[in-house]
């Protein structure tokens, strides 16, 4: 929980010294990319703090490399 | 920008030494160079070829818009996953030595702030910070030697050269692409204006002063704590330096190489959130860059999070960065390389052929 608090904190400061000024001065072509960022990530870290999502992503990438290169 | 090549290069020096294949190889340094030699030249030759241009440029004047974005695409993949093992690392290093029941996406929320609020004040300020920080990492890491002089046995540094050829080569190549070829991306932040023999010399002069900190560190750990142990450590540096003591005045030292981790790797954060975000606008075709800057690092930061689920897995993963750098140091240079020299040929005779006509016309 203590982790999830510190997570909106974090999102909370950038939204508000970065997406602020953005939509204040009506800069709306980059928006969509940053928002969709914004929720994304912030849904998936949640996920992972709620152990929802395993953080196994390791896992995956060794195994791809091991296929690619044929690593025993 | 000697200074950013240097720093960020020394970003990953905290991994120096860590999960060596052979800790006997303490010279591995010197062989590293040797290759990274060429490959620093074919960077400095890329960027010399298209002056005025950075590496995403270059990469769309090269392959047109399409291919030369999904190269652009490419580097700015490869900026967010190493700023994520750069995000990820500084956590593990500061969670160990300091405070291991603090949760990690407290640090590496401390970081990224910190990494935003670099890399928006731009890159002249990366610039100045880097060239007043680097004189102070040079003097701790000579302060750390001088402090661990007290506790060396020279024992230590051998059998030197008991390894076979196979092994050196993979140290090497382990060196080579982390962390001297990083600087590849580097390359993405400026251009060159100076023919090649200018630009390479000041990709030399950051080899040069990256491999001479490299290997005074490596010998430093080998002196002190000999090569099976270093290979136990997570951060050998840090425990090198942190059973020296100068007398009874000097001791506790190795807080001053923590903060020599942290200065080299916060910048590295910063310039690696920079290009991504500089990757994103090109790819975008948004020209304010600025506006990147914070998706970028909130990428890293996810990525930092789900890298792994504990430090030991963690550094397992780094055994494979040699090869996931072979794409973006070794085959896409030399494509650029190879591409760059054939248009500027070709435009060298068309080039030359209106001058001619030119001259003609003037001279009757």
């Amino acid at each position: 929980m203590q982790e999830f608090a510190v997570c909106i904190v974090l999102y909370a400061i950038l939204f508000t010294f970065d997406v602020v000024p953005q939509i204040k001065s009506q800069k709306w072509k980059p928006l969509w990319f940053v928002f969709l960022v914004y929720i994304s990530t912030f849904v998936l870290i949640a996920l992972i703090i709620f152990d929802i999502i395993p953080r196994h992503l390791n896992m995956y990438l060794v195994e791809a490399i091991k296929f690619i290169f044929r690593i025993k | 920008m000697i200074s950013i090549l240097v720093i960020f290069m020394f970003g990953s020096l905290v991994l120096a030494g860590s999960f060596e294949i052979d800790p006997n190889i303490w010279y591995s340094p010197l062989t590293a160079a040797v290759i990274a030699l060429p490959l620093f030249l074919c960077y400095a030759r890329i960027l010399s070829l298209v002056p005025g241009s950075n590496l995403f440029d270059i990469a769309v004047t090269l392959f047109g818009k399409f291919f030369g974005k999904a190269v652009v695409l490419l580097y700015t993949l490869y900026a967010i996953f190493l700023g994520g093992v750069v995000i990820r690392t500084f956590s593990e290093f500061i969670r160990i030595v300091a405070i291991p029941e603090t949760p990690q996406i407290v640090i590496q929320s401390f970081l990224i702030l910190l990494s935003v609020y670099l890399a928006k004040s731009g890159v002249e300020n990366i610039g100045r910070i880097s060239r007043f920080v680097l004189p102070i990492i040079l003097a701790i890491t000579i302060f750390s030697v001088i402090i661990a002089s007290t506790s060396v046995n020279f024992e230590n540094l051998l059998p030197a050269f008991n390894a076979d050829l196979s092994t050196i080569f993979k140290v090497s190549v382990f060196k080579t692409t982390f962390p001297l070829g990083e600087i590849i991306l580097i390359a993405s932040m400026f251009s060159s204006t100076e023919p090649w023999k200018k630009t390479s010399k000041i990709f030399i002069i950051a080899l040069l002063i990256e491999v001479a900190t490299l290997l005074t560190v490596s010998m430093r750990n080998s002196l002190v704590l000999g090569s099976p142990s270093i290979s136990m450590y997570y951060f050998p540096s840090y425990e090198a330096v942190s059973i020296s003591a100068l007398g009874e005045i000097f001791t506790r030292t190795e807080l001053l190489v923590g903060i020599n981790y942290t200065l080299a790797g916060t910048i590295k954060m910063g310039i690696c959130v920079y290009i991504a975000s500089m990757g994103i606008s090109k790819i975008s075709n948004y020209e304010d860059m600025r506006a990147f800057v914070a998706p970028s690092a909130l990428i890293m930061l996810f990525l930092a999070v789900v890298a792994a689920e504990n430090a030991a897995e963690f550094f397992n993963l780094t055994n494979y960065f040699p090869y996931i750098a072979l794409l973006f140091q070794l085959i896409l240079p030399l494509i650029m390389l190879i591409a760059a020299e054939i248009k500027v040929r070709l435009n060298k005779p068309a080039e030359a052929a209106p001058q001619g006509t030119n001259n003609q016309g003037t001279g009757s």
